[in-house]
């Protein structure tokens, strides 16, 4: 990455080299700066909710009346919980019937001879793998910026031609896309 | 599009994205559970073997198991990949729509492994068939059984069908079980079909195909000869001319690398009285901490290279065959490019070997040097690889003191009892006081426990650093066997001469039993009125 690239690196790797610290760092990352990250972006997301209030779908039918609003507390909170809730227990159903098994001991000596990440990396991974490291690396990091900056693209989109729903089908070839990367990366073997 | 439509995708595109998850669940549990090895791996079987697993798998479930648990599975090598014949092979008959032949040969195994193939070939092990015909043979041929056929000299009551005793069982159960046999087919005049009559091309093809004419057959299938086949021997002579059986070590069907990598796979053949190395390393420390830390060691790790892969103990393959960081990881199928003395016979030799692989008996300094370097090799070379493999884990001032210790042992058991008790068995048979027949005189079973039992154990004790049979079982039984048997049985033998009149014949071995005896280790011995 230019300018910041050779900084970023040695920022995350506690050197030019994987080392001894670079661990740590990571661990420090995960452990504890993500952490509260998080909880600042939840605060902000939450208090931003608060402020605005939280939109409901407008029908066809709807067109001209005013948007209607209705409020976080409780209406929203308790959506939330209850399907939390409903996930919680399909996922403990799950786990309790078709229990994953601790894989054996890490092993420094022996490196396995097809390496995989979690599986919500695989449509990263299998992206990586379809182009050379360098049309990977760039393409990837562009998709997530143009991720970020939707919101806005979205805007200018509809700035120039109102009513455009583009927005919709970008996102149902990208849903697509992502269920296509992930399953592949898991049917195949290497 | 309306909102009930986008409510409509919405609901399809989530739908998806749950059955997703469901099948990429599915898939990694899947793969945990293998990785975990709570499931087995499912074995793709290649299409041209199919058939053969579905048959084989009911009349011989084991087999197709052990095949299934095997990396050529795992790789997609199947039945025929092996097991294939050439048309014109003298093995070779036609099963169920394919040309198969039952043994599978160095050869066959060579078509993927060709290195393996060339370096086993050139090994002693290749050559371990060659044993056949030589003293030990005559022990197992002729004192042990009988060269031709006998019959039973009473009833076997239950056994009716006992009507004739095969003098060659122990040859045939013992001595060719480890060394190999000449293959044999039966033919339909009785005789038998070997390497020798089929005369194969670099193929393994016969050029004598006129007589596979010859060979009986039961539903096409060739009739081995049982004396000769099964067998797994090491220096097995197959009928393509090649020597030696890759099973000897991997085993069949499983065709294991894990297997010949640890020591009890050598101790089939590599044990017992005359050469008891699996004994000999159990005992020494490398065997004590292999048996701690055998689970750690890796086995099954591709290459297994010593000090990359592990390094908690080695095995006799770590030694003699594996890789290591010191040479690359390369492999050798031929365990003498690490081994600086031969043991085996009566006085060891310096392991020099000529082009051929042969030790070097030539006693002029400038002629081996010359057979050396003619593509021979020479036993410096061979210690120096050895030694790499002992410095992964010892310095080399230790291994080279260990060394000395070595080659001090061994050198003092030729000079003091194995070139002496040569020179004596060498008088009496020149002064006609033994037989040229083996083994019929005591003094002649004396001097072979002397030398190829004892003198081994105390010679392969000190090479691999087992100190109780380089002393109790070796040297002390040695001396025992030299001055309580070997010396008395020569000088009664010298005395019979004497009695019987051959005064000269008796005062010649005498004379040399005594420049033996009057030398200074041997003085001790000597009674001083």
């Amino acid at each position: 990455m230019p300018l910041i690239g050779g900084v970023l690196k040695r920022f995350l790797l506690a050197g030019d080299e994987y080392n001894s610290h670079t661990l740590s760092r990571f661990f420090v990352l995960h452990g504890a700066v993500l952490p509260v990250a998080m909880v600042v972006l939840i605060g902000l997301h939450v208090s931003l909710i608060r402020l605005h209030g939280v939109a409901e779908m407008q029908f066809r039918s709807d067109v001209g009346t005013a948007p209607r609003h209705f409020n976080f507390f409780p209406d929203h909170l308790l959506t939330e919980l209850t399907i939390g809730l409903v996930l919680m227990v399909v996922l403990c159903v799950l786990a309790s019937l078709f229990p994953v098994p601790i894989g054996p001991h890490a092993d420094p000596l022996s490196t396995p001879e097809v390496i995989k990440p979690e599986w919500f990396f695989y449509v990263a991974f299998r992206w990586l793998k379809l182009f050379s490291e360098r049309v990977a690396f760039l393409s990837l990091g562009a998709i997530v910026a143009t991720m970020a900056a939707w919101p806005f693209i979205d805007a200018f989109i509809r700035r120039k031609r109102p009513g455009s729903e583009a927005s919709v089908f970008i996102g149902i070839v990208a849903v697509l896309a992502i269920l296509g990367l992930t399953v592949w990366e898991a049917v195949v073997a290497h | 599009m309306s909102l009930e439509w986008k409510k409509g995708v919405i609901a399809v595109l989530g739908l998806l994205f749950l059955a997703s998850l469901v099948l990429v669940q599915k898939l990694e549990l899947d793969r945990r559970r293998i990785e975990a090895k709570i499931d087995e791996a499912p074995t793709v079987v290649p299409a041209a073997s199919r058939q053969c697993v579905d048959c084989h798998g009911q009349s011989t479930p084991g087999l197709v198991d052990h095949w299934k648990g095997s990396k050529h599975a795992e790789k997609g090598v199947g039945c025929i990949e092996c097991h294939r014949a050439e048309p014109g092979d003298a093995d070779g008959f036609d099963h169920y729509g394919a040309h198969v032949a039952a043994i599978v040969t160095p050869m066959d195994c060579g078509r993927c492994h060709p290195d393996e193939q060339k370096e086993f070939g050139a090994s002693h092990h290749a050559k371990a068939g060659n044993i056949l015909a030589s003293l030990d043979n005559l022990l197992a041929e002729v004192v042990e059984g009988s060269r031709s056929p006998m019959n039973p000299h009473s009833p076997t009551p239950g056994r009716p069908d006992v009507t004739s005793v095969n003098g060659l069982a122990s040859v045939e159960i013992g001595c060719k079980q480890c060394h190999g046999s000449k293959v044999a087919m039966m033919g339909k005049d009785g005789t038998l079909i070997t390497v020798d009559d089929l005369k194969p091309d670099k193929h393994g093809q016969p050029t004598n195909p006129a007589i596979l004419a010859n060979v009986a057959r039961r539903d096409g299938k060739p009739l081995m000869d049982t004396g000769t086949w099964p067998n797994t021997g090491i220096g097995r002579q197959n009928l393509d001319g090649s020597l030696g059986s890759c099973a000897a070590c991997h085993s069949r069907h499983d065709f294991s690398a894990r297997r010949a990598r640890q020591p009890e796979n050598c101790g089939k053949c590599h044990l017992g009285p005359d050469h008891p190395q699996k004994e000999i390393y159990e005992e020494s420390k490398h065997g004590v901490a292999y048996r701690d830390l055998k689970d750690q060691m890796n086995l099954d790790s591709r290459d297994w290279v010593l000090g990359a892969d592990y390094s908690q103990a080695p095995t006799c393959a770590t030694c003699h065959m594996s890789g290591n960081l010191r040479n690359g990881g390369k492999v050798t199928h031929d365990p003498g490019e690490r081994i600086s003395w031969t043991n085996r016979p009566p006085v060891s030799l310096a392991m020099d070997t000529d082009k051929n692989h042969s030790v070097i008996k030539e006693s002029d300094p400038a002629k081996r040097a010359a057979l050396v370097a003619d593509g021979g090799d020479g036993w410096q070379a061979k210690r120096q690889r050895m030694t790499d493999v002992c410095m992964h884990c010892h310095t080399q001032d230790y291994v080279a003191s260990f060394y000395t210790q070595y080659d001090d042992l061994v050198v003092l058991f030729n000079e003091k009892f194995a070139k002496p008790g040569q020179a004596i068995v060498a008088a009496l048979r020149a002064q006609a006081l033994l037989t040229p027949k083996e083994f019929d005189e005591e003094i002649e079973w004396t001097w072979y426990y002397l030398w190829h039992h004892e003198g081994r154990r105390a010679r392969h004790g000190a090479s691999m650093m087992a100190p109780d049979y380089a002393h109790w079982h070796g040297m002390y039984e040695v001396a025992d066997r030299f001055y309580m048997h070997f010396i008395p049985e020569a000088r009664e033998l010298a005395a019979h001469a004497a009695a019987e009149g051959k005064q000269a014949q008796a005062d010649a071995v005498t004379a040399v039993i005594d420049e033996i005896l009057a030398r200074p280790e041997h003085e001790w011995s000597v009674k001083k009125q």
